[in-house]
């Protein structure tokens, strides 16, 4: 019988989950901003520390009985464990219990441990080696299916095409080329843009298809606005996806000289961000674009790519709905007056939407500027004129399409960045193009088919990931050349087996090695634990807002080679500090804890081994360099033939591995170094920290990659439970002093949580594989940041 | 082991179920706009959506009173020399927040009133000197540049005449827009202005606002334009004369 001890047991997990629980309501009332929050935080340490000290009772029972001053602990401690309702009865059930556990010895004498003789397995039935053809076959068949998603079983044909300037000098220059009087080319041969272009098979010269542009949002590429040209196309439309200004394929803009012979900036949205020029372009080549039908032109853009298509509508507007060019424009997820101020201007057909659980809409909060004003004036000024019908009905349709006076206000019960996923928002668009632009189509709006290419995509994604990881072990293993990573994997793997040992998770026949985890190691391991995470999760905003002071250039849109990427500053300053104090807090602790036990007259407990698996020869460190840089080559290499030959990268919504440009590698190589603190951090903590613990690997893969990205998790819980309990995100402005926008630097976490999830776990089997930290933390910077820098926004000047 | 696993399902439906709680978190309030004891229009506000204030016609408006929009509070009993009167009423077209009414709200619905004040009951604000300006800059020839740069100006000659920074700090610059009759009737509901500047003649007829002096031929951007006087505060006839001179209208040209 054990009923005590597992009864302590319990309490315990009750505890954790309790401990938990109150961290919750900590974040929860922290992000209500009322000051009760540190009664939680207090309570969830009481918990905390309530149930490690129950958990040591516990295992002291192997050797006690419940008597003396172990009893006396054990009342307190269950005293204490009222904070925690359920574990203090079961503690008080504990302790009333009139009967003895049975005495259970963990250290048998008899067991023996068994190794048993591995047959060795033929090479193409190892594991790695299956793992490795797995994935392989994940990333082909995930790329060859998004593939068929993504031209719509081949009845659409995808191409990719730049537009330079030499092209828009030909197509968009001169008197005769004007469009409603206007010319747009571009001014610098630097400025290069890249387009997509998804051509349904019946577009033909006898046949002309409508036309469709597509306006990605700031930090986004045209390969997340898959989705619009997916639906669009197979409903009989051509259309065209381009890359903003200093985003994706698309370059810098360049400078021009100002009248007193200044350098000055071409703004990096120049030219309705490249709309107009693309828009005029493909208006007047009539020698390529035969296929299309001029008199219908559309636009759609998402967040700030709604602003441009509003821009683009109102260049080529002409006086009237037959001379404007575009005759239907969509304005997604913006609603700033800037855009509204043009609301007089459009001579088309419009529709603009809103989300309904939009994180910006904080910001337009006021009598001029606020969602339901901007509707207003969208529906009412209509051709110059103030129609005068008052506050704008959702869904509800106005005007007339005949004429381009349609409009229609949507508002998708979604959040911002997940607008453009959003099931009913696309078969809003849809709709709207279908009726204005005379899209000849059986299909329902509700009928999509994008998911398949995202899910596809993701089968791909998550097959690049096993397919290199698979790789990596199968080199070690079988190239000779590897040698010493076995060695050194083999001296880790003893030290690890020794810990499990040495606190209770493996049997042994040599009672000697027993060990008790102590009371105080497990609050110094969950107290450094919680502090980083607390740390992580509250650090985020203000690094993101120093960001913008150290890097005043890239904050203000400014071309430069100095940290060029904005949004990914902010993460690059989180990580540095972040890994910086993950070392301190790894190493530093350690240190103090070995000068205690030292000066407690504990030998027993002091140990070097953190610090001694951080030594590396040059050798080795070559090795790991060289292997890493491969495996970098080989998992982009596989990325460009997905590309090449399906026209799919390795995705997943809103995290990407894009196929590299030169812009970005050199972005990539500024980044690394300061991001690699972090990256090393945390193959320290979860190999030389967290995997010492003696826990099972199971438990130590789950709690590394917990422990990694639960403070940026309650990051996004702080921040949406103050929006959802008030209309007004936690991270708005930075304060309200200071009225820094920091909405949108929320948004990049959602794309950064899975990719801190996971690193831990590469970390982890990197480590397992090779016995050096160095290994999972080159390869996952170097791929991590890659694939983060390419799907953000980078203003060098490249 | 089992029992852990079979742990995981009901422990991610926890999770998942977080997402409707978005909804089950929205508080909806019934917002009612009375006039004259009838609902004259109706609508829902939550932490996530706002309506518009709807605004009176004429007709609707008592003569002799001035609307100022629609009150949660008992509209006889709202003072407006209070201190917090501003918030305590929504103007007309205004944005009627669930923050502003959720502390009032009894029920689910809460009914909001028209505020109206005798005009005569309406106090004045005091400025040390209070200029209205015509917006119109196709009409006016005025502009925000050149209004700024005007300011400037009648700065540096109040100081001349003996003002201190706090009377500096204390001017009113007020920019009319529409048409003449639109922005006249503003003015005039203002009260406080002590000076106007870029109407033309036409101010006092089709804008029906009492001037004391109206004077016109005051280049601003080449056109020729009035400026007026509509009070007799000494600093005002001092700034009204320097107006006259090139010194004084500058700016303008």
């Amino acid at each position: 019988m054990r009923t005590r001890k597992n009864l302590i047991k319990a309490s315990a997990i009750v505890g954790y989950v309790s401990s938990f629980m109150y961290i919750l309501l900590t974040a929860c009332y922290f992000a209500l901003s009322n000051s009760i929050y540190w009664l939680f935080l207090v309570l969830a340490a009481i918990t905390l520390y309530n149930s490690l000290y129950s958990s040591c009772i516990r295992r002291n029972l192997d050797d006690e009985k419940l008597e003396g001053k172990l009893k006396t602990k054990f009342l307190v401690n269950t005293i204490i464990s009222i904070v925690s309702p359920i574990s203090l009865i079961l503690n008080l059930t504990a302790y009333l219990w009139k009967k003895e556990d049975r005495f259970i010895e963990v250290a048998n004498p008899e067991f023996k441990i068994e190794v048993k003789e591995k047959k060795e397995k033929k090479f193409f039935k190892k594991a790695n080696f299956v793992l490795t053809v797995a994935g392989l076959v994940a990333i082909i068949a995930g790329s060859f299916s998004a593939n068929i998603a993504e031209t719509s079983s081949y009845s659409v044909k995808v191409r990719d095409f730049t537009l330079t300037k030499e092209m828009t000098e030909q197509y968009n220059a001169g008197e005769a080329n004007k469009l409603n009087g206007k010319n747009y080319v571009i001014e610098n041969d630097c400025l290069t843009y890249g387009v997509t272009e998804f051509k349904p098979k019946n577009a033909t010269q006898s046949n002309p298809l409508p036309v469709i542009f597509v306006m990605p949002g700031f930090t986004r590429t045209k390969a997340t606005m898959a989705q619009y040209a997916i639906e669009l196309s197979r409903r009989g439309a051509v259309v065209f996806v381009i890359d903003p200004g200093c985003q994706g394929s698309t370059t810098y803009a360049g400078y021009t000289e100002t009248e007193t012979g200044e350098k000055e900036q071409v703004s990096a949205t120049v030219g309705a961000n490249g709309l107009d020029y693309l828009v005029q372009y493909v208006f007047n080549n009539t020698d390529e674009f035969t296929y299309i039908d001029r008199e219908n032109f559309g636009a759609v853009g998402h967040s700030a790519g709604g602003g441009n298509v509003g821009q683009l509508a109102q260049d080529f507007a002409g006086n009237s709905y037959e001379e404007s060019i575009i005759k239907a424009v969509y304005l997604s997820g913006y609603i700033k007056n800037s855009l509204a101020n043009r609301f007089k201007s459009l001579r088309c057909n419009a529709a603009m939407s809103y989300a309904y659980y939009d994180e910006g809409a904080f910001r337009y909060q006021s009598d001029v500027s606020s969602f339901e004003l901007v509707a207003k004036r969208f529906v009412n000024e209509i051709n110059g004129k103030d129609l005068g019908i008052g506050e704008a009905i959702i869904d509800y349709e106005y005007g007339s399409m005949s004429d381009g006076t349609y409009r229609v206000v949507h508002r998708e019960q979604t959040n911002h960045c997940f607008e453009m996923y959003d099931t009913l928002s696309i078969s809003n668009t849809i709709n709207f193009f279908r009726r204005t632009l005379n899209l000849n189509t059986n299909l329902s709006d509700s009928n999509h088919t994008w998911m398949f290419k995202e899910g596809s995509n993701g089968i791909a994604l998550v097959g690049a990931f096993v397919f290199i990881i698979s790789l990596m072990s199968l080199l070690i293993d079988t190239v000779p050349l590897f040698k010493s990573f076995k060695v050194a994997r083999e001296v880790s793997a003893n030290y690890e087996f020794e810990q499990k040992v040495k606190y209770g998770t493996l049997p042994t026949n040599d009672p000697s090695k027993l060990a008790k985890k102590r009371f105080i190691d497990k609050v110094v391991f969950w107290s450094v634990t919680a502090l980083s995470a607390i740390i992580a999760c509250l650090d985020y905003i203000p690094l993101a807002r120093l960001s913008m002071e150290l890097f005043p250039d890239a904050a203000g849109n400014t071309y430069t080679f100095f940290f060029p990427a904005r949004m990914m500053n902010a993460v690059m300053l989180w990580a540095v500090v972040n890994g910086t104090i993950g070392f301190i807090l790894v190493f530093g602790v350690k240190a103090i804890e070995n000068l205690v036990y030292k000066l407690t007259n504990h030998p027993e407990y002091i140990s070097w081994y953190r610090f001694k698996q951080m030594k590396i020869n040059w050798k080795d460190l070559l090795l790991t360099l060289g292997l890493v840089i491969g495996l970098f080559l080989v998992f982009y290499g596989l990325d460009h033939l997905m590309y090449a030959i399906f026209h799919q990268d390795f995705r997943f919504m809103l995290i990407s591995a894009a196929p590299l440009q030169p812009r970005y590698i050199v972005t990539w190589l500024i980044y690394l170094i300061p991001f690699f603190i972090f990256y090393l951090s945390n193959s320290v903590r979860v190999n030389l920290s967290v995997a010492t613990e003696g826990w099972s690997e199971t438990k130590t893969y789950i709690a590394s990659a917990i422990f990694n990205s639960i403070g940026l998790a309650f990051i996004i819980v702080i921040n949406y439970v103050c929006y959802f309990k008030t209309g007004t995100v936690f991270y708005g402005y930075y304060s309200p002093k200071d009225t820094s926008e920091m909405w949108l630097y929320i948004n990049m976490v959602f794309g950064i949580i899975p990719m801190m999830f996971v690193l831990p776990i590469i970390n982890r089997f990197a480590y397992k594989k090779s016995g050096n930290v160095y290994l999972g933390a080159l390869l996952t910077v170097m791929i991590f940041i890659m694939m983060s820098l390419s799907a953000s926004v980078s203003y060098i000047p490249m | 082991m089992k029992i852990k696993k079979l742990l995981v399902i009901p422990l991610m439906l926890f999770s998942l179920s977080g997402c409707s709680l978005a909804k089950g978190l929205e508080k909806n309030v019934n917002v009612v706009f009375e006039y004259k004891g009838e609902i004259l229009s109706s609508g829902t506000v939550n932490q996530f959506k706002n309506i518009l204030a709807p605004s009176l016609t004429d007709a609707q408006i008592p003569v002799n009173c001035e609307f100022f929009g629609w009150t949660w509070y008992n509209p006889n009993a709202v003072d407006i020399t209070a201190e917090n009167f501003d918030e305590k009423y929504i103007e007309p077209d205004g944005l009627v927040r669930y923050d502003i009414l959720k502390d009032y709200v009894e029920g689910e619905t809460i009914t909001l009133r028209p505020l109206f004040f005798n005009e005569a009951d309406i106090p004045v604000p005091e400025y040390y000197i209070a200029i209205g300006w015509y917006a119109k800059t196709s009409t006016s020839g005025l502009s925000e540049e050149k209004i700024n740069a005007w300011v400037e100006d009648l700065k540096a000659f109040l100081l001349t005449q003996g003002a201190t920074q706090e009377d500096l700090n204390n001017i009113k610059i007020t920019p009319y827009v529409g048409d003449v009759a639109t922005s006249g009737s503003q003015v005039s509901k203002d009260r406080y202005n002590d000076i106007l500047l870029g109407w033309g003649g036409n101010l006092t007829s089709t804008g029906g606002v009492t001037t004391l002096d109206h004077i016109g031929g005051i280049d601003m951007s080449g056109k020729s334009r009035y400026i007026s006087r509509l009070t007799d505060k000494e600093i005002a006839i001092k700034v009204f004369k320097w107006l006259q001179t090139d010194e004084g209208n500058q700016a303008f040209r």
